[in-house]
């Protein structure tokens, strides 16, 4: 065997006992990946597969997300972590609805037309599953730091898909990035801008995801030497 | 007054198929995936999920009206219709509280988990942004409301359909769950683009 | 092999639709020269090459006697115009092949026709080369040149209420510009026949999907022409008559029982209808298997409850 080979298997099998020491320092940040919210949860779905129509589509809702659903999550669990389930979705729901107002008065200064771009789809995080779902999590086992980090892997997990779909989608639809033609791109069609191509998208990366995720639970977890 | 009901109609079926909440514009899709094994919760959130975009659309066409040349109505619609749709909820629960029938008793105990989540949720305030942000008049904006919530409650059934099949089939492993339902929801999306064409507004 | 197998019949059913198609072929190279060939090898090629590579994603072992992929590029391409371009086909065969059959699982287990699902794909992203086609009776080169005439197909002039200036005997010899599978309804009637002989198709679809397409152009005619005239011209042109032997009558997305099939049957027509009449695009057939499919297994069960249900009460009645 080469050194190189020697090297890069020595390298690799440090790697997976490395991972493998450290599973429950990942599974605090798996919010990106092996939780990611969109492609392993299913949740916050509709904005990401009819919105993602730009990169700047995906932006303002990765901005909506942690102006208004991250702090509904966290204040929702902290103010009604004793109120009935019931009452906790319509008071979350009321907390989410005034906090978008100074959130998409600031969107809406930055990219003026906020409206244009994501719809109906910025509002409907107001009331998305995501909510509802953390929430209850939240009050269950409790509000602590690792809360906090797990908000955030989950902002970053939604903004990671949301960017890179849209980026994709108006390269391909429109042969653009941020609104500036690419030279040399040609776009495909512009039915990738319509949803049915989202679903397929979404499918087909939420299955690589899982795959991905699979392969490398099965690869720090396999037995040494095998 | 047949014009009027003809106009509703159109609202309606134009809602159920060609602009078909889940479909077009995959409103209400996460609740969907989460009740995909229960027909009978499926059925009922459907219903309720109907009933609340119905009713609350009426409070929210007298609630927007005067926002219509708004610039800022973008802003601060989704409070005003989430306090619409409170106040439905609190209505529709104090109703039904009042109702003493054993039948309807037993029922509203079955349905009060779900009521609820179909008053709050991306179907039901997704509808009525859109529904607010055309130029509608209030039958056709009754009509719509209507037949969204129809439209999500037949998608909703079909998906349950599909999901039946897909669990005795040998779907490969990385497809299981969440992707191959969403590829089943894409093609019947693509069918439903077959009819219309082109990409919907929202 | 034991004749009796799923597999034999698998390869048998593939086989024969395969030699149904022959007549089709033959007249679409006397019609369009080698170019229709060139693209169904093509096709055929990727849709083997494809069933191989996500064979794995599966997890199986691929069977390299597994033509049924093929047979699925071949009816896909009798949706395209003679001048699609290559990657057109190849795109095709990949939605068809890779999301709307393997990934539901494989043979067997698809929920949707992959032909169909691969040419409504290809209608909504190119319409513009899905629906323009070359005159027939033309060479068109293997290479397509930018000088190359393409033409609308009667079905465009169908589709706001004109009479196309094409006579239904052209129709029937497939002397008209459309789509590979509309290459003369006699042509189609004679790899339908083989079909009929070697038993791989049911009688009941193509026959109450027919039916249903005819009863529903002549009650609502969208023509200007007698009633009669109307439900002729709307059998004999487009993909219409391929479809009802070649995608209504796919065994694994159709239902199992006699009464569901006549019932599925209808109402694929009638979708199909509603398709050519409303829908965006000329070709309504793919979008239409696309509804049917979703509901084969619901007519089927509801069948099978009204018939028990039946048997039920007539046992009590004795």
């Amino acid at each position: 065997m080469s050194k190189f080979k020697r090297r890069f298997r020595a390298w690799k099998e440090r790697g997976r006992l490395f991972f493998g020491r450290h599973q429950e320092d990942l599974g605090r940040v798996d919010g990106v990946f092996s939780q990611n919210p969109i492609l392993m949860q299913g949740l916050a779905l509709a904005p990401a597969i009819v919105a993602t129509q730009s990169l700047k589509a995906g932006v303002i809702l990765s901005l909506g997300f942690l102006g208004v659903v991250v702090p509904t999550i966290l204040l929702g669990s902290l103010l009604f972590k004793k109120v009935d389930a019931v009452y906790r979705t319509i008071l979350t729901a009321l907390l989410g609805a005034l906090l978008f107002v100074p959130v998409a008065y600031g969107l809406s200064q930055m990219f003026p037309f906020v409206s244009t771009s994501v719809g109906i789809y910025l509002p409907i995080l107001i009331v998305d599953s995501i909510v509802v779902t953390k929430c209850s999590s939240y009050t269950h086992f409790g509000v602590d730091r690792y809360t906090f980090l797990d908000l955030f892997c989950t902002w970053l997990g939604f903004t990671l898909v949301v960017c890179v779909v849209g980026a994709l989608r108006e390269v391909l639809a429109y042969g653009r990035l941020w609104g500036i033609t690419l030279k040399g791109v040609v776009p495909v069609s512009r039915s990738i801008a319509l949803p049915f191509f989202g679903f397929f998208l979404i499918a087909v990366l939420a299955a690589g995801f899982r795959f991905l995720n699979n392969s490398f639970r099965h690869w720090i977890n396999k037995k040494e030497g095998k | 007054m047949a014009q009027v009901a003809a106009n509703m109609l159109v609202s309606v079926i134009l809602a159920i198929f060609a602009e078909n909440a889940l479909f077009s514009r995959s409103l209400g899709v996460e609740r969907t995936l989460l009740l995909v094994d229960d027909m009978g919760a499926m059925v009922t959130f459907g219903c309720l999920t109907t009933l609340s975009v119905t009713l609350t659309s009426l409070l929210t066409y007298l609630v927007s009206f005067p926002l219509q040349q708004d610039v800022n109505a973008y802003i601060y619609k989704p409070l005003l219709f989430i306090l619409c749709m409170v106040a439905v909820y609190f209505a529709l629960s104090g109703i039904a509280r009042r109702i003493r029938f054993p039948r309807f008793v037993k029922w509203q105990a079955k349905v009060r988990p779900h009521f609820h989540l179909a008053t709050f949720n991306s179907a039901v305030l997704g509808t009525l942004m859109l529904c607010s942000g055309q130029v509608f008049s209030l039958p056709q904006t009754v009509g719509f409301c209507l037949g969204s919530g129809a439209g999500y409650t037949l998608a909703t059934l079909i998906v349950a359909e599909g999901q039946r099949k897909l669990k005795n089939r040998s779907v490969p492993a990385s497809f299981q769950g969440l992707p191959v339902t969403l590829l089943y929801i894409g093609i019947l999306s693509l069918c439903i683009y077959g009819f219309t064409g082109y990409q919907l507004s929202f | 092999m034991d004749r009796s197998s799923p597999l034999y019949r698998r390869y048998a059913l593939s086989k024969d639709v395969l030699i149904a198609m022959l007549p089709i072929f033959l007249m679409n190279v006397i019609t369009y020269g080698l170019r229709p060939l060139l693209l169904l090898a093509v096709s055929m090629a990727f849709s083997y090459l494809f069933d191989a590579l996500t064979a794995r994603m599966r997890q199986e072992r691929f069977d390299r006697h597994d033509i049924s992929g093929m047979v699925t590029g071949a009816i896909l391409v009798m949706f395209l115009p003679a001048s699609a371009p290559y990657w057109l086909a190849v795109v095709g065969v990949f939605v068809a092949i890779v999301l709307a059959k393997n990934a539901f699982g494989g043979y067997g287990n698809n929920i949707f026709n992959p032909a169909a699902v691969g040419g409504a794909f290809l209608a909504l992203f190119w319409p513009e080369l899905m629906f323009s086609y070359p005159l027939p009776f033309t060479n068109v080169p293997l290479i397509l040149q930018k000088t190359s005439v393409l033409v609308d197909s009667p079905l465009k002039t169908m589709k706001i209420g004109g009479v196309p200036f094409v006579e239904k005997m052209e129709f029937l010899i497939g002397n008209y510009p459309g789509p590979l599978g509309a290459v003369g309804t006699l042509v189609v009637l004679s790899g339908a026949v083989y079909l009929f002989v070697k038993k791989a198709v049911d009688w009941r679809l193509p026959v109450s999907f027919l039916g249903a397409c005819a009863l529903f152009s002549y009650l609502f005619p969208r023509l200007h022409t007698t009633r009669l005239d109307a439900a002729c011209l709307e059998l004999l042109s487009g993909t219409l008559v391929f479809a009802a032997f070649f995608v209504v009558t796919d065994p694994i997305t159709a239902p199992k029982q006699p009464l569901s099939r006549l019932i599925y049957g209808a109402l694929f027509g009638v979708i199909t209808m509603l398709f050519r009449y409303y829908g965006a695009f000329e070709m309504g057939v793919c979008f239409a298997a696309i509804a049917s499919n979703a509901m084969a297994a619901f007519i089927d069960r509801k069948v099978a409850w009204f018939q028990n249900r039946n048997s039920g009460l007539r046992m009590i009645s004795q």
